[in-house]
């Protein structure tokens, strides 16, 4: 049955509301699912036939019909009888007054169905008589600033309530409490060519993009004694336990990046696939969270500073 | 008589190297091959940094040196301005690199079926872990025709041990009207591709509107890839962020 295809199946009904006028939208295949992989809803039907909770009251199509609102309309779907999914989001388009039932979204020039403007009650707590429904609304600020106030009440640090504050304010880094020699500021960042970790050992796009770096202007590289292409360590520092992380990578020699901050891609080296074994480190292993660095407003998880020495370490 | 030409407009290209990726699947090419080569380059001193993008395929220039250079003939110019490499000709001289001053041949110096993604190595039983020993398809058919009035075996990459490739304009797309992978896959409309005789299709118009320059004009070689926006390269500029294969 698995394993499950990712954009090559249908999904929905979407939302495509834009707050003033109600639409809704289906995801069409652009192509059949690769290889053995199928669409999710097929994995259930089968799953569910197999196990004998697909047909009947209760049952997985059932399910779908109360889901899509179907139930007690001249859409319903069967529930003795195993649809397509196709069929289902159908029965679904033309529940929604749709003649030409799924057509209508696989259509590429109109794929979206527009049902009218929407009525304030849908968005606007202050259309309901009373407002909200009488409920009593605070603001996310309040809550925080409530959260805070309780905080201190218990003893609790300073570096657990400072963050929670009604609107966010300024405080010193924590990074900055590290000591000089961790000049650097780290900071991590997407690549063009990779959407995620997960792209990264698919072998066409690791050719493009292929492994792990360290980013570095060439006037602090020079100092260390860094050179293009030169393994180097780099060290992070925990500014409120002392901890220190470190990993190894190589450099790029880049004008472009201020010389107090050094850079590095996060695609690589949190591997799950063994193709891609051997791209390097991942910069999100020498961050750190927990107290000073995480937090509900100015969160810091991916602030840190780190020292960068040549050579591949202890 | 149609004559194929592109134009790369810089300001366009935001240097994502979409169309590398696309030339590599359509094309089959060896791993490490880029006929689509995207520079990446950064001029100037911090905080005075600029990155800039140059998209380079084969120029299929009109007085094409590595034509002129190809002992047997392999190399060739089609009456419609694709240069093109018939692979079962080649012997693999490479005077055609030497002669090219864009850099635009890939000599296969491996076999190709060796060399195509080695990371893939499709019987690893650790892959096979997850991918349920589904081996995907990646050969198009329409690379093994022969093309065009002459029918010579010209499509496509990875052919072959010994012999050079290069970018066809994708002419096995092309002779079916459709435009060559890079130009279909571009984000943002920076290549353009079609018939330069009739002044109606797009890259005619675009052509007439647009002030252009050539890649290397002083060479004459007068190639049948046009710029648009930016300006030509510089010593000045230093090319960043390298794919594997040059670094």
């Amino acid at each position: 049955m698995l394993p499950a295809a990712t954009i090559e199946k249908y999904e929905g009904p979407i939302s495509a509301t834009d707050q003033y006028i109600d639409a809704v939208t289906l995801r069409i295949p652009p192509m059949e699912p690769l290889f053995e992989s199928r669409g999710e809803i097929d994995i259930y039907m089968d799953l569910c036939e197999r196990i004998g909770t697909l047909f009947g009251d209760g049952g997985y199509l059932s399910v779908v019909n109360n889901e899509l609102k179907l139930t007690d309309t001249e859409f319903a779907l069967p529930l003795d009888e195993k649809p397509t999914v196709r069929g289902i989001f159908d029965q679904w388009a033309r529940a929604q007054g749709i003649e030409e039932g799924i057509e209508y979204f696989e259509d590429p020039s109109r794929g979206v169905f527009v049902k009218g403007p929407m009525k304030p009650t849908k968005v606007y707590g202050y259309a309901f008589d009373p407002p909200f429904g009488g409920a009593l609304h605070r603001l996310y600020g309040e809550s925080l600033l409530d959260v805070q106030r309780q905080m201190i009440d218990k003893g609790a640090e300073e570096a657990y309530y400072q963050d929670y504050t009604p609107f966010p304010t300024w405080r010193t880094p924590t990074m900055d409490g590290s000591p000089d020699d961790y000049e650097f500021y780290l900071i991590s960042y997407h690549q063009i060519e990779h959407k995620q970790a997960r792209t990264s050992f698919i072998p066409l796009l690791a050719e493009l993009a292929p492994g792990a770096r360290l980013d570095i202007h060439p006037e602090p590289a020079q100092r260390l004694g860094i050179s293009d292409g030169d393994t180097v360590t780099v060290e992070s520092h925990n500014a409120v336990t002392g901890e220190t992380r470190s990993l190894q990578t190589t450099v790029a020699l880049c004008e472009a990046i201020r010389p107090d901050t050094v850079a590095m891609p996060h695609h690589f080296g949190m591997w799950t696939h063994p193709q891609n074994k051997g791209q390097g480190a991942s910069a999100n292993e020498i961050y750190f969270t927990g107290k000073g660095y995480t937090a509900n407003t100015a969160d810091q998880s991916f602030h840190v500073k780190v020292k960068v020495t040549k050579g591949g370490g202890a | 008589m149609v004559k194929y030409a592109m134009a790369v407009d810089l300001d366009r290209c935001q240097g994502c190297r979409a169309c590398m990726e696309s030339c590599k699947v359509e094309n089959n090419t060896v791993q490490g091959n880029f006929w689509m080569y995207v520079f990446r380059f950064e001029e100037g001193t911090y905080p005075n940094t600029e990155m800039s993008f140059l998209p380079r395929p084969c120029q299929h220039c009109d007085n094409a040196p590595c034509v002129k250079v190809c002992p047997v003939g392999a190399r060739y110019k089609r009456e419609d301005g694709i240069v093109l490499t018939d692979t079962d000709r080649c012997i693999g001289c490479r005077y055609c690199e030497v002669a090219c001053p864009y850099g635009v041949n890939y000599f296969n110096w491996v076999e190709p079926k060796k060399a195509q993604y080695p990371v893939v190595n499709w019987e690893d039983e650790d892959l096979a872990t997850v991918t349920s020993g589904a081996v995907p398809p990646y050969r198009n058919p329409d690379l093994d025709e022969l093309q065009g009035p002459e029918q010579r075996h010209t499509a496509g990459g990875g052919h072959a041990k010994g012999v050079m490739e290069k970018c066809t304009f994708c002419v096995h797309r092309v002779d079916k009207g459709l435009d060559p992978a890079c130009v279909a896959t571009c984000p943002t409309n920076a290549l353009i591709f079609g018939d330069t005789e009739d002044p109606d299709t797009p890259i005619s118009r675009y052509l007439a509107e647009k002030r252009t320059w050539d890649l290397l004009e002083d060479a004459g070689t007068e190639p049948r890839v046009h710029y648009v926006g930016g300006s030509p390269p510089t010593h000045a500029r230093v090319e960043i962020e390298r794919p594997k294969a040059r670094a």
